[in-house]
């Protein structure tokens, strides 16, 4: 017998939920931008230094999760049918934690004052609880498995390992519980942040959206098939080699072998890109090309830094601050990117959604390109770019350099910022339009 | 197991290839070739239509036994396409090239993602539900005009 209860293939949230996160995450880039301008070359001096610790959470937290949990809600319901059961309620709270939580990250590690923790804490946990309950009944429900919703599951099972042990060992500095040695909970943390939550989520987002968004070919059945499934599989090894067997060879032997699994996907895609059947140029495409180019850079710094770790003992504080700014730009920039296609798509499909449904043709509802314009993506992904290079230069060559990086790149979100903004100023004013052309809404009764 | 979804998607990707070539003239300034491309995406993207509206739709409404849900929202993708194309055909007749690259971005967009759900979802249920009576249902799909 056919079941469809659960497949409604248009159930998705009202636009307001998903847009409030992509409008916020780039405000969060601007704030990163802001810490790394008031803090200058102190902000390249270590991985540990608060300002660091700041802007690692401004960006991951703030910019890439924001993103990430608002294009979850949104592709649940449009690609497996399965939205987020009350999805307007705990999406509302999870936007304001995420802010409130960010923020509070943000200044505790900046003022060193425990009581921001705490308003951190608090607001996360407000904001995720009700999160990962809606979005594991959602992941759970859904009939046809694809890769994408295996990824999926795998990526907010390594969100919530991300928020715990965060959680954790903030608690633990603040004083309410006791962990010995933060280290390597600290470095849990981050591997089921980036290794996991980060990376899953764009590979399994990727299967659908590079042949979508770019007319490529399929990724190999292959590749789909198994490669969530490893790194996932892989990352529960290496976490309890951890914990039970704390070698450092093996353990680096093992994320070697995640890291390997990125490699592969980056090349792969690489590929995808080389084979398109779209011939047209596509300005995000840059975007995409140099985050995949950074994946493997980051890859094989990872590598030499370990195996010529004795060699390299005067710079390995630059090797590490290297490999995490260019993974923490990679994943930026293909969000970036992303977020050029999403946000016009979907002001386009709401809005002629409602105009066929009202059979008002004398409102013209504006295309992609009327949204938002090829040369503004243009000029925004240059700047992008430029403050990128300049920020890994600041690393490498001379801290000074991120002066001029972090002003770059506070522009760039900003112009983000307005380019989206923008979109959704001309949504509203088309969608005004529509209202009016149907008419007064009739009362009840 | 597999035929409906092999077949239809099959179409997909030959609708997908002839798509990019109109593009691809159209972003050339090639008007006469890229004209002649896009009616030519146009009648096959409808004939395609036509063979799930009248063939592959109600075949599966029937073992629904109702209209609502899933076929119900693929017909109102359809219609936005439809939209879409006379918008693009307006675009062709003015030789406006930017709007044409606009609109067809939108429609690429827009074609992918219903696409997917049909490959991933709606095909592969039509598989498993219409397996017994499947060389039947091609050969119908087949003989739409």
């Amino acid at each position: 017998m056919l079941n469809t209860a659960n497949l409604s293939l248009e159930q998705a949230p009202p636009i307001s939920i998903p847009f409030r996160f992509f409008l916020t995450a780039p405000l969060f880039g601007l704030l990163a931008g802001l810490l790394m301008l008031y803090y200058g070359p102190d902000m390249v001096t270590s991985r540990w230094s608060p300002a660091t610790l700041a802007l690692t959470h401004a960006l991951t937290l703030g910019v890439m999760s924001m993103v990430m949990c608002g294009a979850m809600m949104q592709m649940l319901p449009v690609l497996a049918g399965s939205p987020l059961p009350r999805v307007r309620e705990v999406g509302t709270v999870l936007h304001l934690a995420m802010i409130i939580g960010t923020l509070g990250l943000v200044l505790g590690f900046i003022s060193s004052d425990g009581r921001w923790f705490g308003v951190a804490l608090s607001a996360l946990a407000v904001g995720f609880a009700p999160f990962f309950v809606a979005l594991f009944v959602a992941l759970i429900r859904v009939k046809v498995l694809s890769p994408t919703i295996l990824g999926m599951r795998f990526a907010g099972t390594a969100l919530l390992v991300t928020i715990g042990l965060g959680m954790l060992v903030l608690m633990a500095r603040v004083g309410w519980l006791e962990l010995g040695n933060p280290v390597p909970w600290v470095d849990t943390h981050l591997s089921w942040g980036l290794v996991g939550w980060v990376g899953l989520l764009l590979v399994s987002v990727a299967y659908q959206v590079v042949p979508m968004f770019h007319v490529t070919p399929e990724y190999p059945e292959w590749l789909r098939g198994y490669l969530t499934k490893g790194l996932f599989g892989l990352l529960i090894v290496w976490t309890l080699v951890g914990a039970v067997w704390p070698t450092v060879f093996y353990q680096d032997i093992l994320m070697l072998l995640s890291l390997g699994c990125y490699v592969l996907f980056a090349l792969q895609t690489l590929k995808l890109f080389q084979q398109k059947r779209r011939k047209v140029k596509d300005a995000t495409l840059l975007f995409w090309r140099v985050s995949l180019v950074g994946i493997v850079l980051a890859v094989g710094l990872w590598a030499v830094m370990v195996l010529f770790s004795d060699q390299l003992s005067g710079y390995l504080t630059t090797f590490v601050l290297l490999i995490g700014a260019v993974v923490l730009l990679a994943a930026v920039a293909v969000i970036n990117a992303m977020l050029y296609k999403i946000v016009p798509f979907l002001s386009w499909f709401h809005l002629q959604h409602r105009q066929l449904a009202l059979m008002s043709f004398t409102v013209s509802v504006p295309h992609m390109k009327a949204f938002l314009a090829d040369k503004h993506v243009k000029r925004q992904s240059y700047l992008w770019l430029a403050s990128a290079l300049l920020l890994l230069l600041a690393i490498v060559v001379d801290g000074v350099l991120i002066y001029p990086g972090a002003l770059l790149f506070v522009i760039a979100n900003l112009y983000l910022f307005i380019n989206l903004a923008l979109i959704y100023r001309l949504y509203r004013q088309v969608s005004g339009q529509l209202d009016e052309a149907a008419g007064p809404t009739p009362v009840a009764g | 197991m597999s035929k409906i979804t092999e077949t239809m998607t099959a179409e997909h990707r030959q609708c997908d290839a002839s798509f990019a070539q109109a593009e691809e003239c159209v972003a050339a300034d090639d008007w006469d070739q890229g004209g002649a491309l896009y009616t030519a995406f146009m009648n096959e993207t409808e004939h395609h239509f036509r063979k799930e509206e009248e063939v592959l739709f109600p075949q599966f409404e029937q073992l629904m036994g109702h209209a609502m849900g899933p076929t119900q929202v693929m017909k109102a993708e359809h219609a936005q396409m439809r939209q879409l194309f006379q918008d693009m055909q307006a675009a062709v007749d003015e030789r406006d090239k930017d709007r044409y690259l606009g609109l067809s971005e939108t429609l690429m967009i827009l074609m992918q993602q219903h696409n997917m759900k049909e490959e991933q979802i709606l095909y592969r249920m039509a598989d498993q539900a219409l397996a017994a009576n499947a060389d039947n249902i091609l050969q119908m799909i087949d003989n739409v005009e």
